[in-house]
This record gives structure tokens, sequence and C-alpha cells, in this order.
């Protein structure tokens, strides 16, 4: 089995299966364009912007997910009703970690760009919103109400007047 | 929360429209994000009409550049002005079922203080509704988008747009002329022939979703040969046609739920008869319904029916013999209006359904009792030359009954759920029991009923 070396921000290196690594699109990318040779075993792809807690948890997600097929992005997309409640129950187990954590995922997700880590870290952060109030938001992300009471009534107001399309 | 703007985005978009409402409240930033969000956007829609309009005016002049969605209630004509602070809908639903065509003066003010009135500029508008009642309505509307050309989804609702009138069928082509990338198309008005498909086979776009609705009523006698223009125009789209829906007016919301095609509204398929769509037909599930005139059906010949696992026809009559490739159809719904004395011969010609597995006859007359008598011989034909058959189902109606001889020992294995809806319905379940061995036979509701089939 082939394998590569991943380097993390703080200088640990992971070796992994080089098809775990090929799930983030950056990687694969790299590979490519950058001319790293798949086969030299002393060839380390450096990952600056992910540190090793993260890239060991990216590493474990994309060795579970490894063979799952690629789901198709097409022009639709925008258009589908985005669910949140498909979540499986491996990945709502992996993903019970702090809220530092799961931004930091969401993160190295986006870095990475592994669309199915994307996906599954911004559903359950969209599920920690789902049915709170303003206030509850606001305290759950550490937010600051910057709103002038007037302000707010206004937009209270407005909301009114939104209705679901 | 430091996530960027893109995956903040991200993350929203994964909400419904209460919860985007409430994280409107939270922060200007998030109300920011949101309202410079177009995808978000389009998840909001906001209604104008007459009632509404003083106290939204501010907002619209403010915010109107952020706005996707819109729907106008009454006054389209006018309230249309407002678009000018609002050049990004792209989503724009008019329902103005109002005759009244004068704005009160109060609302007209304000709009005037506000709007020049100018030539729109409808360059992000994608999905366009009129629904109207009134045809100058309709026809006022349809002329202020004449500009338009960048529409994905159009539909015109008006049963009282008379298409066939000429200066209508012209602007209306022309309109339609005009849209390059129109994908769902939706036309239920006044038509009393396909006049208007007339050159049809010239558009520009190519349809993925047709819904026509015909004035079944008021059709001309000779409609059923003078159907030439549109099926014409449908050939030109079967190409990437996926979804086509047939009805009359006033019966569209029924269109909506179908994914493909499944319901062929009365004289539409022998009207159909010069076009191939049908011969790429890979449904599971076909419902023939309220077909008085299958005179055509030799055309459907080549279609292919090998996926077809269900069939639904209302009104069978012998010319469902002409059908062919339904070796694979378990489930046949039959509703029939007159004796089933000679249903087996229909059944076995050609040992057309050798994979019947389901039989649902229903049948309903005001005709005499004894007219439509079906003995056990008859069942027992029936199941001669379907050997396959486990279920059968009959619902009578009306002033029916069935009846069945004692003096038959055959052992079939038929489970037979009986329907009642009419009290004056008798099916004799013991005599049923007599002559089909091991069957199961007992009245059940129709809840009950879907449950054992499984559907």
């Amino acid at each position: 089995m082939q394998t590569i070396k991943l380097q993390s921000s703080d200088n640990e290196i992971f070796e992994c299966d080089l098809a775990v690594a090929k799930c983030s699109a950056t990687i694969r990318t790299m590979l490519e364009d950058l001319g790293i040779d798949e086969n030299s075993e002393d060839e380390v792809v450096p990952l600056p912007n992910v540190n090793s807690a993260i890239l060991r948890k990216v590493i474990q997600f994309c060795t579970y997910h490894k063979d799952d097929p690629v789901p198709s992005s097409t022009d639709d997309d925008e258009n589908k009703e985005k669910r949140t409640d498909d979540i499986t129950s491996w990945d709502a187990d992996f993903l019970k970690v702090d809220q530092g954590t799961l931004f930091e995922l969401i993160l190295a997700a986006n870095y990475l760009d592994i669309r199915s880590l994307l996906d599954v870290t911004c559903k359950t952060v969209a599920n920690m919103i789902k049915g709170k109030t303003p206030d509850e938001i606001r305290k759950t992300f550490n937010i600051k109400n910057d709103f002038t009471p007037a302000e707010e009534e206004q937009v209270r107001k407005e909301n009114t007047w939104c209705e679901e399309k | 929360m430091e996530l960027p703007t893109e995956i903040l985005v991200n993350i929203l978009n994964y909400l419904d429209v209460p919860s985007l409402k409430q994280c409107l409240l939270v922060s200007r930033h998030f109300h920011n994000l949101i309202f410079n969000s177009s995808n978000l956007m389009r998840k909001l829609l906001i209604i104008l009409n007459e009632n509404s309009l003083l106290k939204k005016l501010e907002f619209i002049k403010n915010n109107g550049r952020c706005l996707r969605c819109l729907e106008i209630t009454d006054h389209g004509h006018y309230l249309i002005k407002l678009l000018t602070h609002m050049p990004n809908i792209s989503t724009l639903k008019i329902s103005d079922n109002q005759f009244q065509y004068q704005v009160n003066q109060q609302a007209m003010r304000a709009i005037e203080g506000i709007c020049e009135d100018i030539g729109h500029d409808f360059s992000a508008l994608q999905e366009l509704t009129i629904e109207s009642n009134n045809p100058f309505v309709t026809e006022q509307l349809l002329s202020q988008f004449y500009s338009c050309s960048t529409l994905k989804s159009f539909n015109l609702i008006c049963k009282m747009f008379d298409i066939n009138q000429a200066t209508k069928i012209v602007l209306l082509r022309k309109f339609l002329m005009n849209q390059l990338d129109l994908k769902e198309l939706t036309l239920a008005t006044m038509t009393k022939n396909d006049e208007i498909f007339e050159n049809f086979d010239k558009m520009n776009f190519k349809l993925k979703k047709f819904t026509i609705g015909w004035d079944w009523e008021n059709r001309r006698e000779n409609f059923h040969e003078n159907c030439q223009n549109f099926c014409r125009f449908l050939r030109h789209q079967e190409e990437i046609l996926e979804e086509l829906s047939f009805g009359h007016c006033g019966v569209a919301d029924n269109l909506t739920e179908r994914t493909k095609i499944k319901l062929f509204e009365r004289m539409m398929i022998e009207n159909l008869q010069n076009f191939n769509f049908l011969e790429v037909f890979d449904e599971e599930n076909l419902k023939f319904e309220r077909l008085q005139n299958f005179q055509h059906i030799q055309n459907y010949q080549k279609f292919n029916f090998k996926k077809l696992r269900k069939l639904k026809i209302w009104w069978f009559d012998k010319r469902i013999e002409r059908l062919t490739s339904c070796s694979n159809i378990e489930f046949l719904d039959i509703l029939y209006h007159n004796s089933l004395l000679n249903m087996h011969q229909w059944l076995k010609i050609n040992d057309k359904f050798p994979n019947l597995k389901i039989l649902k006859i229903q049948y309903y007359s005001d005709i005499s009792d004894d007219f439509l008598r079906l003995t056990n011989q008859n069942y027992e034909q029936i199941f001669k030359i379907l050997p396959n058959l486990v279920q059968l189902q009959v619902n009578t109606f009306g002033y029916s009954t069935i009846r069945y001889k004692k003096n038959q020992d055959r052992s079939i294995n038929v489970k037979i759920y009986s329907l009642v809806t009419n009290p004056s319905t008798k099916i004799r379940l013991e005599d049923l029991r007599a002559v089909l061995g091991k069957t199961e036979a007992k009245y059940v509701n129709d809840k009950e009923f879907e449950k054992l089939l499984g559907i």
C-alpha cells in the first residue's frame, strides 16, 4: 500500500495511505501540479495551516471515508434543499468535540478542500444554530450584539415581512 | 466566531427560514452577511400588496438591491414599478386576481415619489410567474416584461387569457422567442386549439419541465385532429425534457407532484400519435386516466413498457390488446364501467400479463345487477390465465353486485380483500371462500388494503 508523509504546522510528520491523503483536493493538486513524486519516501507534504491535533482528526475522518463515492456537484446543487438531519452516527460521534476543535476542523476541511468533511462540520454548526433565539445563538458562539435598540426593533419588524419562499 | 465569511454563509445555507430570521437579529455582521448573500436571500420572500405597501416602502428603498424573491398579490401591473429599487429580483410572482385597476391615491403618490417611469432592467430575473383571472391585467403584465430574456422558468396561469386571440399569440410567442435559457414552462391558459404552438419548434430554448393546461371544456370539436403544432413542439423539446404534465385549467394543483410523465389527461394521448417521446419511457408507474378514446393505441406499440411494473387504466376497453411489452407488469389497476364478463379474454391476449401479481378491479355502473353479474366461472378463467396472481381486489360502487356460485371446488391461492364503499354493494364472501378454497376474504377499508398490498 502506497503511503505519503504529511507535515503539520507544528512539524509533526504523519504517514498515511496515499488514497486517504487524496481525499483532500488540495493535496491531490499539490501532488499533481507541484510534481511531488508519490513514490519518493523522503518527500514530505507540508501543511502549514493545520496543526497536528487537527491533522490527526482529519486523517481519521478520511481513513473512514476513503471509499465513499465522490459526490457529484451539479448546477442544481445550490437549489437543492440542504438537509442537516442526515449525519451518520459515526460522523456524529466523530464530531463530538469542543467548539474550538469543530471550528478548526472546518478551517482545515476548507483549506484541504475535503468536501465531505466541510459539509458535515458545517451541518453540525447549523444544527447548533437551529431552534435557538438570537440571544442563545450569540451566547453559543460568543458574538456581541452590536445593534442599537432602535436598529434591533427595526430588524424585528422587517423580519415579519420575510416569508418562506 | 472566527470563521471566514464564505464558511459562515455555507453554514447559514443549511438553515431553514425561521432560523435564518433569528440569525438576522444576532448582529450587524450576521445581518449584512445574510442580506449580501444572493443564495440566502433567495430563501426569503417579500410579499407586496396595496395594503402593506406604505409600511414596506422605506425598507424597499434601503434594502431593495438585496432582495431576490418578490411576490405581488394585487395591482401587479402598477406595483412592478417598484422593481426599479429591486434590480436583483430573480424570482417574481405576480398573482393579481383583482379586477379593480386603480391603486389608491396614497399608495400611488408614494410610488410615484420614489419611482421614475423608466424601462426596467430585468437582467437578474430568472423565474417569472403571472397568475391572474383578468386577461387585461395579464396582457399588460406580459407586455411589461417584453424586454426580459433571461428567464429559466416562466409560468403563465390565466384561465381567462385567450391565447387564441391573434394579438395575444403574437405577444406570447415573441416573448417566448426571446427566452434562450428557459428550462421550465407552464402554460395554463384558455385555449381551444393548438394555434399558439405554431412555429414553437423554432424556439431557442430546450425545456426540462413542461406543464400545459388546456381548457378542455371549451375545446373545439375537431381539437383531436388538430394538434400537429403541439406535437411538433414536443418533438422539438424531447431531447432533454424530463417532466411533462398535462392538465386542463383548474386542475393545476394536482400537476405539481409528478416527477415524470404519469398522467395523460383525457384526449391528450391520442393527439400524441406522432410523438415518439414515449419510446424512451422508463417510468415504472403509469396511469391512463379517463381515457375515453383510445383510438390510436396502435401507435404506441413500439413504446418501451418493459420497465413498467404498475399500470392503472381507467375506462378499460378492448384496445388494451394493442399494448405490448407489458410482461413485467405486476400490478394492474382497472377502473371499468361496464360488464366484467369478458375481462378474462382481454387479459389473456398474447399472454400479455404473465407476471401479474396483483389485480385490482373497480367498476361501477347504474345499469342493472344482472348485466354486471360476474360468476365464479369468470373468475376461474382469470385465475387460469394469470398463473402468478396472488392478490385480487374487487371494488364495486353503485348498485352492482358480485355473485358467486358454490358448486365449484377449485382451490386457488388467491387473497381477496374487498373494499366496500356503498351499503348497497353486496359481496358474498361466504360464497367466495367456497369457490376459492384457500382464499382469505374479508372486508377492509382503503388504508388496510394499501397496507396489505404493500403499495
